[in-house]
Parts: structure tokens; C-alpha cells; sequence
């Protein structure tokens, strides 16, 4: 083995080494030879690296090769040499980050256009993208660019009760849905004692878990909700409650996990004079924000305040409580909700004179962007206000509850992001009974209004029907339950494959209990 | 949606104001509690179960000790005039069969009802709601 050639190596004078190293494809030769070295053959001037190229030994001297060059004949992937298998390696130029097994689109151009190498109208959702099944969700869901494909809400025609026969009465505090099942929230009376209790349901209002009630609040003191809201991990809910002496009620908060266990202690949000009563939640993406009436500054008037207050994610308070409604009129039954450009919030109001309907359009840190707004009709008795997100606008539900009015129908009407008007109130129910409890759905282009009607044989069912985003009427009033013994104060949430989960209260087996039922969403056969 | 007795204002408690917050790991009140007290003189839901010129007016003594129990109470005064929905700040302002409560829509005189469908029932589309005394509901 002739080792002469590299005596500049060899001179280090590990013999035995060199005796091997040299001229052989080892790590301490590959550091040595290559291009410019002197050399004998090709095989002497590899570097043992494909990619850039092979190198050879021209007139004694190695020279480089040309690197590997990967082109694509694809111009929606772009081509790299993989040195680990020695071969060109071609690569999507756009994103599958949801791995659903549909791309993104390149920036600047529409799902599935020409040259946008991609067609999922969302790639932060698996169960978007081309051919997926539409649902009622207000989403374009199969990126046809058509949200829902006109689907429509039918009744499932099958209710269940979830309130247990050991607590009675019972009614409904909320409904959340976790993409997994709903979260039920109701409260009922046990040994004298109301308390909230939670279940979780499947689809069809069965209980899920062993056991599938359970008792949310365990001091023996009177609470009544609760309020509750899934944030994408887990769900915030809110109540009221008189376990600490004193008399009033205040504001208590907890998260609880998809199973309904909650995450930590039980936590008091209010320390007031007075009652502190009828709270909401919402989640903003990023906080809880909560909403409440207020006694503390009107003790013995019979007026409350609205307050509100922030927590974060870990369900801490931000901030002491916020007053939020200055004057000494009379200010209840807030509803809070989060829209992606701030919070909306309405409530019951006596500052016109009677019972009206107010709404408050703000940022997340509860600064008005304008002044509050008289939402109901001038001389109309105006409660039960309700408040959705559709798509581009905050839409307004309540009911006429004047005892002379000749109407007592569900109304709405919608406020842009601003609180500016987009449409003035409308009647959503026409008959001459009742209608009352109106409770909404969202759908983007769309929107399901629920409510509890006795337009059917004098006693309470709950109706809904769809109307358009301007609230335009797309469907008859529609009888969700049939059942004769009374069905009021439905609230609602998105649930399994487009489903409206729907919980109520129910007297039809007697004793008063919180029921489900659903709205199922039946898309039409396209061709 | 339940209706609440009006009778009470609570007790004034320095409201909080600072970050400092309280948590509640589980029931103070271990063991099986008590059931409220109930001093019922008189029946709401029978409008003659007291003397002429005065109703049954039920109320509220609330616990003023953690752990403490409710005093549910029924009595005779002289009865208010007030009817169905008209504010009102104490149950005596209301008339016969009607009491005042929280309804979350300004506190209103409303027509007591059972809860377990026996008459008295709710008229004009309203509904017999659940209040903090269990034994008597609200039309509301």
C-alpha cells in the first residue's frame, strides 16, 4: 500500500493509523482527500457525500463534482436531494398543518383556484376540507363555498329526561358542548336545598360516566344555575350562591374538564352587600368574562347594577369586579357573549321607563365603543333578552311581556360589530298565544331562534324556526317537543354533526325536571 | 329563570377590591345537614287562611353563620294592593295570593303557585317558576 503520496499526512507519525487511513475510505481519510488533493483515482477523491456532487480525479488532482440538482416539473412542490437515500426528495410548497390530507392554498390565492397548489378552506381544522360532510354549523365545511348547502334543522321527535327524580324541581342553568359531548348544567332541589348539578350527555341525552349527575355544588346552601361555556380544552361555569352567611348571593365560577370534574376549588367572584344574581360566561379566547346583576350599591331599592369581571385562562380574577352600568336605574338579567372583534352584552333595562332591552357593544376590556342601545321597541315591556354572534353582526332575541300588550310574541334584531343597527326589531313569532324564553343558534347565513310557545292546546312546547342573517323567516314555526305538561326556558348548543342540543324545563311526568331534546340537521341530497 | 323572595337585603360586607380571592376545596359542613326550619303560620295558597284585610306573605330568615339553616316563614299582614307585576320592594306591598320577588326583571309582585300542578296554576301565558322557598312557586 503505497502511502509516500501523503507524507504531509503520514509525518503525524501514528504509523499504524496511517497504515489503514491512508488511501482507505475511512473518517480520517474522507478529512484529507478530496478536491485539489493529489490522487490516483476517483475513488481516492470522494468525500462520501452525494449530493454535492462526484468527485473525481482529473490529471492527479481530485476535482468536485456537480451537486444534484432536484428540479420539479411540479410547480406546487419544490425538489431537495435527500443525502440518506441518495435520491431526489420532492416536496408540497404548501402546508397540510391540520393533516387532514388537504393543502392549504399559497398566500394570496382562494382555496382550489389555479395555482393555488391547495384547496382546504381551512387548514386548522381536519374536518374541513373538500369532500367533507356538511353540517349545520354555519361553516362551509366542504369548502364549496356555500356555508351548510342549505341545510335545515329537523326535530329528533325523541326527549329525554336528565335531571334525576332525587332532585325536584329542577330546570336548566346551561349547555355546552366540548366536541365530544354536551356538558348539561341545571339546578334542583334536594332535601329543601337547591343546588347545580351537572351531567354529561352523548348525542341522543344519554349520560355519559358513572354516575352521569353530578352535585357541582356541595355546601348546603341554595345555588341556582349554571351558566356554562367550552373554551376549545375545558368548560367555564358560573352560578349563584348563598353558602357564605350573610343572606346574599354571590357570584361563584369553577372550570371543570370534558368529563365535568372540575380543575380546582370552587371560586367566589363577588363579595358584595346584597344579592349578586343571574350570571353569564363567555370565553374570548383567551379570558372568561362574566356578567351579573348587582344589589351592592342599592341595597333596599330594588335596583341592581350590572357588573362584570375578567378571568384568566387559569380562572383567576383580573382586575376587582367592574361596574358597568352607572346609573341608579334598575339593571338586570345581563348576557354576555364573545364575538371576534369584542363582547357584546344585553340586558334588561328600566332606564327608558319600562322593562326594555338594551345592548352594549365593547373591546375585551369592557371599554364601550359606543354608547349603550335601546334595542326594543319604545313602550314595549321587554325581558328575556338573549345575544349570538352571526357571522358579521350581534343578533338581539327577547319577548314582549306586557301584561296589555296584545302582542307577547319573540322579536329580534341585529347590531353590526360597533353596535351600529343592521336590522330593526322584527317579530320572529306570530300567534295569538304566548311565546316567550327565545334562545338562539347561529349558522352564518342562517340562524335557529328556540323558544317555548302555548299556542298548542294552552300549555308550553318548544318552538323554533330558521330565519335569515337580516331575520328574514326561512322556515314555519316549528314545534320541537309535543309533550303536554309545559316546556319552557330552552337553552341551546352546537352539538355532534351539526345537532342543536337543546335543554328545557319539563312538567310533563309531573314533578318539574330539566330535559334534552335536539334539532338534527338534515342537509338536502345535492346532485 | 327562579324567582327569588325579596324580603332580604343582606348584611354589608366590605365588597372586595383587591386581586385577593376566595376558594372553596369542598363542603365546610361535613355530615347530613340539617333541613330548613319551617315556621308556617298561615298557607299563601289559600287566600282565606287569614283574617280579613290581611294575606299569607312567605319570606326568608337566612343563615347568618356558615352552615347555618333557613327559616322558611309564612305569615299574616295586613295585604298590599299591588298586583301581577307591578315592582314592588317588600311581599307585604302586594295583594292577596301575590308576594314580591327577585324575577330578574325587576322585582315584581307575583301570583303564588304550586309547583306540583295542583291549582292555584299560572294564567296569561305565565309559568309557574321555582323560588328559593321550595314549598311555593311564582307566576311569572
Amino acid at each position: 500500500m503505497s502511502r509516500w503520496s501523503h507524507p504531509w499526512v503520514c509525518v503525524l507519525g501514528v504509523y499504524t493509523v496511517l497504515s489503514v487511513g491512508c488511501g482507505a475510505r475511512s473518517g480520517l481519510r474522507d478529512m484529507d482527500a478530496g478536491p485539489g488533493w493529489e490522487c490516483l483515482t476517483n475513488a481516492e477523491c470522494s468525500d462520501g457525500v452525494y449530493c454535492n456532487g462526484v468527485e473525481t480525479c482529473i490529471e492527479g488532482r481530485c476535482a468536485p463534482g456537480a451537486p444534484v440538482v432536484c428540479m420539479s416539473t411540479d410547480p406546487c412542490s419544490t425538489g431537495a436531494c435527500d443525502e440518506s437515500t441518495r435520491a431526489c426528495v420532492y416536496t408540497p410548497v404548501t402546508p397540510d398543518a391540520d393533516g387532514d390530507g388537504y393543502r392549504a392554498p399559497l398566500p394570496g390565492f382562494p382555496p382550489g383556484a389555479p395555482g393555488s397548489c391547495g384547496n382546504d378552506c381551512n387548514d386548522h381544522d381536519p374536518n374541513i376540507h373538500p369532500g367533507a360532510r356538511e353540517i349545520c354549523n354555519g361553516i362551509d365545511d366542504n369548502c364549496d363555498g356555500i356555508i351548510d348547502n342549505n341545510a335545515t334543522l329537523t326535530p329528533s321527535g325523541m326527549d329525554v329526561q336528565v335531571s334525576t327524580s332525587s332532585i325536584e324541581p329542577s330546570e336548566p342553568g346551561g349547555l355546552a358542548y366540548s366536541g365530544e359531548s354536551y356538558l348539561a348544567s341545571y339546578a334542583g332541589y334536594e332535601d329543601s336545598k337547591s343546588h347545580v348539578y351537572t351531567a354529561t350527555l352523548d348525542r341522543m341525552g344519554a349520560g355519559v360516566g358513572m354516575p352521569s349527575q353530578v352535585r357541582l355544588t356541595q355546601p348546603p346552601a341554595d345555588a341556582f344555575g349554571a351558566d356554562a361555556v367550552w373554551n376549545g380544552t375545558e368548560y367555564g361555569v358560573v352560578w349563584d350562591d348563598r353558602r357564605d352567611p350573610g343572606g346574599g348571593y354571590e357570584i361563584y365560577f369553577n372550570r371543570l374538564d370534558p368529563s365535568g370534574q372540575r380543575l380546582g376549588p370552587d371560586l367566589r367572584v363577588t363579595y358584595a352587600p346584597g344579592f349578586s344574581l343571574n350570571p353569564t360566561v363567555d370565553w374570548t379566547g383567551s379570558e372568561w368574562v362574566i356578567a351579573w346583576q348587582d344589589e351592592r350599591n342599592e341595597i333596599g331599592s330594588g335596583s341592581y347594577q350590572i357588573f362584570l369581571q375578567r378571568l384568566d385562562a387559569e380562572g383567576r380574577l383580573i382586575l376587582p369586579n367592574q361596574l358597568f352600568t352607572h346609573g341608579r336605574v334598575d339593571d338586570e338579567s345581563p348576557v354576555i357573549a364573545a364575538g371576534p372583534e369584542g363582547l357584546g352584552m344585553v340586558w334588561m333595562s328600566l332606564r327608558s321607563g319600562g322593562r326594555a332591552v338594551w345592548f352594549s357593544a365593547m373591546d375585551n376590556t369592557f371599554n364601550r365603543l359606543l354608547p349603550d342601545q335601546l334595542i326594543s321597541p319604545a313602550g314595549q315591556e321587554s325581558v328575556g333578552a338573549n345575544l349570538v354572534w352571526n357571522h358579521d353582526r350581534w343578533t338581539i332575541a327577547w319577548y314582549d311581556d306586557g301584561d296589555s300588550s296584545p302582542d307577547h310574541e319573540v322579536w329580534a334584531a341585529t347590531r353590526d360589530a360597533g353596535g351600529v343597527l343592521r336590522t330593526a326589531p322584527v317579530r320572529v313569532s306570530m300567534n295569538p298565544n304566548y311565546s316567550r324564553y327565545p334562545t338562539m343558534y347561529p349558522m352564518g347565513d342562517r340562524l335557529a331562534v328556540v323558544w317555548a310557545d302555548d299556542r298548542i292546546d294552552g300549555a308550553y312546547k318548544i318552538f323554533y324556526r330558521m330565519v335569515s342573517r337580516d331575520l328574514v323567516p326561512l322556515t314555519p314555526e316549528t314545534p320541537v317537543t309535543m309533550a303536554p305538561g309545559g316546556s319552557v326556558y330552552p337553552t341551546i348548543s352546537r352539538g355532534p354533526a351539526g345537532d342543536v342540543g337543546i335543554l328545557f324545563r319539563d312538567q310533563r311526568m309531573g314533578p318539574i325536571q330539566t330535559w334534552f331534546t335536539r334539532l338534527v340537521c338534515a342537509i338536502p341530497v345535492q346532485p | 329563570m327562579g324567582a327569588r323572595d325579596a324580603g332580604d337585603t343582606g348584611v354589608d360586607i366590605p365588597y372586595f377590591d383587591t386581586n385577593v380571592y376566595d376558594v372553596y376545596r369542598g363542603n365546610p359542613c361535613p355530615g347530613t345537614p340539617p333541613p330548613p326550619v319551617r315556621m308556617y303560620t298561615c298557607d299563601p295558597l289559600n287566600t282565606s287562611s287569614c283574617p280579613a284585610g290581611q294575606s299569607c306573605y312567605p319570606s326568608i330568615d337566612y343563615p347568618t353563620m356558615v352552615c347555618g339553616v333557613e327559616t322558611y316563614r309564612t305569615d299574616c299582614f295586613p295585604a298590599g294592593t299591588s298586583g301581577q307585576d307591578t315592582f314592588c320592594m317588600f311581599g307585604t306591598q302586594c295583594r292577596v295570593g301575590f308576594s314580591c320577588f327577585v324575577t330578574g326583571a325587576m322585582n315584581r309582585c307575583l301570583r303564588l303557585c304550586r309547583l306540583d300542578g295542583r291549582p292555584p296554576q299560572c294564567d296569561n301565558g305565565t309559568v309557574c317558576e321555582i323560588s328559593d322557598i321550595p314549598d311555593f312557586g311564582a307566576c311569572q
